[in-house]
């Protein structure tokens, strides 16, 4: 159960990430991203239980990897919709995921496509 | 002869010789406790410097012991030992908590053992999946990519420990 400091810092870091104050970075698993402040880092994933019921979890750690605090909000229960949307932006800032549609539409914009290299130009190759 | 003018001529010369010694006891008293001083804190920069001298021997220790952790659980996930590699991420782990905090870590080197232990929690957690048989017995890329990643940072700091010791 998380605290009120913690369920603070969890809104505040909501408005940084949407702000683009934080830049959320991916870790050693996919699908789990973290951000580093101050003597700490917040991670947060998704995961599901035995019932494949939908869960999203935010961890406190402190620097010897220690977990110091923890929200775990289910589909639809308290601070639900909250953790999903931070989970989302999360993922959005540590895939740049703003900078390649911004990419992508300007070259929509501007009629360019991108050439990409075909199947069959692999296989052109000689050894 | 007058006694009083003996007593006032020898009483003013004793006076003076009484001050003169006076001020000589004294400044040679202020001289040793100066010396004394002196000699105190020569000992205390001693006791400080073989203090530092110690923990920046067992830093560089714990450093070079998280080296061979790291490189031996990337092997024991290659040869597909969970248990070996299980165990050695959870005493690479400890070693990583034990110096996350050390003054002697530089810049970003602190964020980045920090980031370090995070991942081998989460590499901890795939592991033990894999040994309650709860996921395909294989570790991703990205965690191997990962696993390189600490490698590369902790023989970083390693390689600046040693040439800091040449330079000693």
């Amino acid at each position: 159960m998380a605290n009120e400091r913690f369920m603070q810092l969890i809104n505040e870091l909501n408005q940084a990430t949407l702000d683009g104050r934080v830049r959320w970075e991916e870790t050693a698993k996919e699908g789990v991203f973290r951000v580093g402040l101050g003597e700490g880092l917040v991670r947060i994933q998704t995961g599901s239980d035995d019932e494949e019921n939908f869960c999203v979890v935010v961890y406190l750690l402190n620097n010897q990897g220690r977990i110091v605090d923890e929200l775990r909000a289910w589909d639809n229960g308290e601070h639900y919709n909250l953790l999903l949307d931070l989970y989302q932006k999360a993922r959005s800032s540590a895939l740049n995921i703003d900078l390649v549609v911004d990419s992508m539409l300007s070259d929509l914009k501007a009629g360019r496509v991108r050439d990409l290299p075909s199947d069959t130009q692999a296989e052109d190759i000689p050894f | 002869m007058d006694w009083s003018f003996f007593k006032n001529h020898y009483g003013n010369i004793a006076s003076v010789a009484g001050l003169v010694v006076s001020v000589i006891g004294f400044s040679f008293t202020l001289y040793q406790v100066r010396k004394s001083r002196s000699a105190a804190e020569r000992a205390q920069a001693m006791a400080r410097e073989a203090i530092d001298r110690v923990s920046s021997r067992l830093f560089f220790t714990q450093i070079t012991i998280a080296v061979r952790l790291v490189q031996e659980v990337r092997s024991f996930c290659r040869a597909k030992d969970w248990q070996r590699a299980v165990d050695r991420c959870e005493q690479l782990r400890i070693v990583l908590a034990g110096v996350v905090d050390d003054s002697k870590l530089q810049g970003d080197e602190r964020k980045t053992v920090s980031k370090a232990i995070d991942d081998l929690l989460l590499i901890m957690g795939h592991l033990d999946g894999i040994g309650h048989e709860e996921r395909s017995p294989s570790v991703p890329t990205r965690m191997m990519k990962s696993l390189d990643r600490i490698v590369i940072t902790l023989t970083r700091i390693d390689g600046r420990l040693r040439a800091v010791a040449l330079e000693v």
